[in-house]
């Protein structure tokens, strides 16, 4: 584990953000046992490297030998050496294993599928004149899946050869889909070989699988959650924690929504620790419910065979628009209740802090209310932060967890506190789900737990981050725009009424979207 | 003038370069006789099914628009994932199928046909029936959509129809397929020597991979009827024509169990397995080693087809009937039930409604799985494992006569049935008579 995987691994995150969806089935059938073959001829001898990807019937048959994969790795390069045959000018070549390597991803259903790589070297000399090289690769004959041999030389010159220079599945990534071509069922080659030539190497050998980036991440982790050694297992929580702060970062989060929230914890500088605690709140109930909903998905998965993930996701959105839609209305009769009173400063009073409340409500409650200067701040603020969510935040994704905006308009500010963090954390991530199931399928459930934690403290620190950053933008226009002019009563009326009616629809949508997917 | 000069100009370029575009296509020889091999390919083709594929590959790089072609090479891919057991062919065979038809959306009998067996293939016997049937209107002698007709009514179990459609394809297009199917109908009905007859006289017409296929299914017949010496020399010959081809290894691993040789069985058995892990030969290789007394390898086993279970419930396929029995045995009798009932919405086949009974047994509805395993036994199917089930439900429900009767004939149906299975019917047996 060098620091440059580590670093790369990060730059894998990106990509997963992009590509996290539902697994997909092994390319080739849930029975394939795929192999290929590249050979690199130098002229010291030869280098072989060796790729075994298994599908998921295969690795459900490698059992608890997948609870080590360096063993596996170790163990079946091991086997595979005395299945692999070259023959130098008709001398058999003897082959050494220099390093073997397994690792898991996910396929369908949440299986893992295996792919081994193995190293072989022999040594023998080709500097002089032409030699004619056989290759058979006699490991487990009658297994169905493809196979697959190249040969490119080094400082040598390939005369003849029955086998092509590149690999057309990119190493077992990428199964090749066209229609006009066969299955590859290629397992020997034969070469003839003189000196000269450029020189060449063999395809990057990593044994992490990157045929896709969610592939290759959650492959890492597995890998990490594998080595055993603690400091494997806090890479892996660190990564897990990258993983939910970028997470976090794809469009769709709520992230305005935080910021717009957060300005209503607190609008004047006098403030400001107690949006940060307000943040640090909305943060742990996100994190809290999101790892609730994924914990409980993922013991339901591994539970009952009768339930399908993909089958819930629909339902939890559906609750998810429910409660927006709930929000939205409240702030309906809020408004209402508010341009009844007047100049709509009719709200939030009775929660102002009061004795016998706990520590926490410093951040659940609002001090700062300026109710000093300039009425009804709140809803000015409240009212245009609706509308921009709906522009900024258009519910893309059964994640988009939009908008409760003015949450200090609900009865209890703290109920709208645990709203917020469900809207934004009850639909689970399916990357965090992944990591959940792939450390389960290693036998460590424990640390999958701790994972899924960190996967959701990633998610709360980027939205709260954000979200005070924002928060302080928008303050800081608000106040410009109280210093320019004044906004009359009936444009901030409106306002209100459009936030409203925008939370709403936005409810609406999600549930309607959550009812025609289905 | 000049008008006239530049188009007769024109005119030779034209004839030029279009004379070298027919003698290129003519020159590659080998498409040329594409499309009449590949009428022949359907379902007990003559030729050589890879050179079949190569020929049609190289065709329809030259001519991507010929809809007959691309039929021609998905009914092939289909015949190649059946010949070598190869899932990684039903995807193109689709894609193939599927370009057919949209290269050629109407009067399409080929692509019709291909697609019907395609879904046959795949199980989708419903689908299978309907694209048959178009084909057949169009083209009421597409060969192929005679033959996958016959196979889809006898697997939703429409036997009375299975008949007819067997005679109305024989009377079109006799040859191989027809014959196989003949074979199957009897076997069904319980003429298990009538449908050996069939079989042996058209594996030695037939191409080098049906000679595999026929001769397996012949093998099994013979082992059940009490002749491990011609099943050995069969099986010998299936593995001659197609060497390493899997249901020939499972039937020589049965064959060992037969012979009493449990220790070759489990080697034989584990081999088939390493080669094509399907659910069905993990489960026997399970139950082998539960005879054995091995329970932790059996449970391995087990733990394996558990898992392909559950991935073909994520990805909504079928699930197999070997599934549900395996479920019903050694898995999750609820889920067994559930995929059973399911199974039997969509078909009424006699072996759907032994899972069915079966299933219902071991969960405890056994008046209904009794009802059910009449309508399983009701051709007569000489099928070891359907009688030991019934004769399980008979004992079940105190009617011991009839449970006597049925698990006898059960265990004297098939030697190489699954020991476990036959040591659990002998115990419920030594049970009945007992009391």
């Amino acid at each position: 584990m060098t620091v440059r995987r580590v670093i790369a691994v990060a730059f894998l995150t990106l990509g997963f953000l992009c590509l996290a969806g539902p697994a997909s089935a092994h390319p080739l059938g849930n029975f394939t046992v795929n192999r290929y073959t590249g050979i690199l001829v130098s002229p010291d001898g030869l280098l072989l490297d060796h790729v075994v990807d298994l599908a998921e019937i295969p690795t459900a048959q490698l059992g608890n030998r997948l609870h080590d994969l360096q063993r596996l790795g170790a163990e079946e390069c091991a086997s595979i050496r005395t299945d692999l045959q070259v023959n130098v000018s008709g001398a058999r070549l003897p082959l050494t294993l220099e390093s073997s390597g397994a690792s898991t991803r996910p396929g369908q259903g949440g299986l893992p599928i295996t792919r081994i790589s193995c190293r072989f070297a022999g040594d023998v000399r080709l500097s002089r004149g032409t030699a004619d090289i056989s290759f058979v690769d006699q490991s487990s004959p009658g297994t169905i899946g493809w196979r697959e041999v190249t040969a490119i030389g080094n400082r040598m010159q390939l005369v003849h050869s029955d086998v092509p220079t590149t690999s057309t599945s990119d190493r077992l990534r990428h199964y090749p889909t066209n229609l006009l071509k066969s299955p590859l069922s290629v397992n020997t080659a034969h070469l003839s070989v003189e000196p000269g030539g450029p020189p060449a190497s063999l395809p990057d050998t990593g044994s992490a699988p990157t045929a896709r980036p969610a592939a290759g991440l959650v492959g890492e982790t597995s890998r990490l959650l594998n080595n055993g050694g603690t400091f494997a297992a806090m890479a892996a929580v660190l990564l897990a924690l990258v993983l939910g702060a970028s997470h976090a970062l794809a469009p769709g989060h709520g992230k305005t929504v935080m910021a717009f929230y957060l300005s209503q914890r607190g609008s004047s500088g006098s403030s400001r620790r107690s949006s940060v605690g307000s943040a640090l709140a909305v943060g742990a109930t996100v994190t809290a419910s999101h790892t609730g909903s994924v914990l409980a998905l993922g013991v339901l998965v591994s539970v009952s065979t009768q339930v399908v993930p993909s089958e819930l996701y629909p339902w939890l959105s559906l609750l998810t628009g429910l409660l927006i839609l709930g929000l939205g209305l409240s702030l309906v009769s809020s408004s209402r209740r508010a341009s009844a009173a007047g100049h709509g400063h009719g709200h939030g009073h009775g929660h102002r802090h009061g004795g016998g409340h706990g520590l926490d409500h410093d951040h659940d409650h609002e001090h700062g209310h300026p109710h000093d200067h300039s009425d009804s701040h709140p809803e000015v603020a409240a009212a245009p932060a609706a509308t921009a969510t709906l522009l900024l935040d258009p519910p893309r994704t059964e994640e988009a967890h939009v908008v409760p905006v003015v949450v200090s308009a609900t009865p209890s500010r703290r109920a709208g506190l645990w709203v917020m963090g469900l809207v934004g954390g009850l639909v689970p991530s399916p990357s965090a789900l992944l990591l959940l199931l792939a450390a389960v399928a290693l036998g460590r459930a424990w640390l999958g737990v701790v994972l899924v934690v960190a996967f959701g403290v990633g998610m709360a620190c980027t939205l709260a981050g954000v979200g005070i950053l924002a928060r302080d933008l928008l303050l800081r226009v608000e106040s410009l725009a109280l210093r320019r002019g004044r906004m009359g009563a009936h444009v901030r009326r409106f306002l209100a009424y459009g936030a409203a009616a925008g939370v709403c629809a936005v409810g609406v949508g999600v549930i309607l979207r959550a009812v025609l997917v289905r | 003038m000049w008008k006239y000069l530049v188009a007769l100009a024109v005119a030779m370029v034209l004839a030029v370069s279009g004379g070298i575009g027919f003698v290129h296509s003519r020159d590659d020889g080998s498409p040329v006789t594409a499309p009449a091999s590949a009428r022949e390919v359907p379902l007990g083709a003559q030729q050589n099914l890879a050179g079949v594929i190569d020929a049609l590959q190289v065709r329809l790089q030259e001519l991507p628009e010929d809809a007959e072609s691309w039929a021609a090479l998905g009914l092939s891919y289909v015949e190649q994932a059946r010949v070598d057991g190869n899932p990684q062919y039903y995807p193109k065979a689709q894609g193939a199928i599927e370009r057919s038809l949209s290269v050629q959306p109407t009067d399409n009998a080929d692509g019709l046909a291909a697609r019907a067996a395609l879904e046959s293939a795949r199980h989708h016997f419903a689908a299978a029936l309907h694209s048959a049937r178009q084909s057949l209107r169009i083209n009421p002698r597409d060969r192929t959509a005679l033959a996958i007709r016959v196979d889809a009514l006898a697997e939703l179990g429409r036997y009375t129809d299975e008949l007819k459609a067997l005679r109305l394809a024989d009377n079109r297009q006799p040859g191989i397929p027809v014959v196989a199917r003949y074979s199957y109908a009897y076997e069904l009905r319980g003429h298990l020597d009538k449908a050996l007859h069939l079989l042996l006289r058209s594996a030695k017409s037939g191409s080098r991979a049906d000679q595999a296929y026929l001769l397996t299914l012949a093998a099994d017949l013979q082992r059940r009827t009490g002749h491990p010496d011609a099943a050995m020399r069969s099986l010998h010959l299936a593995l001659r024509s197609t060497p390493g081809y899997v249901p020939a290894l499972a039937s020589r691993a049965r064959l060992a169990v037969a012979q009493g040789n449990l220790h070759i069985a489990v080697h034989r058995w584990r081999d088939v397995a390493a080669r094509l892990p399907l659910p069905e030969y993990l489960t026997e290789l399970g139950e082998l080693y539960l005879d054995l007394g091995h329970r932790a390898q059996a449970a391995r086993q087990f733990a394996v087809v558990g898992t392909t279970v559950r991935l073909f419930d994520a990805a909504g396929v079928d699930t197999d009937l070997e599934a549900a029995l395996f479920d019903a045995d050694h898995g999750v009798e609820h889920r067994a039930l559930v995929n059973a009932r399911d199974e039997w919405q969509r078909r009424h086949s006699v072996l759907v409604a032994d899972s069915l009974a079966w299933a219902l047994h071991m969960n405890g509805h056994d008046r209904a799985a009794l009802r059910m395993s009449d309508k399983a036994t009701h051709l007569g199917t000489r099928d070891a494992r359907m009688w030991m089930h019934r004769g399980q439900i008979e004992a079940a429900l105190g009617l011991d006569a009839a449970a006597r009767r049925d698990l006898r004939l059960g265990l004297s149906l098939d030697p190489g049935v699954s020991p476990w299975q036959a040591d659990r019917a002998r115990e419920v047996l030594r049970q009945v008579v007992g009391r």
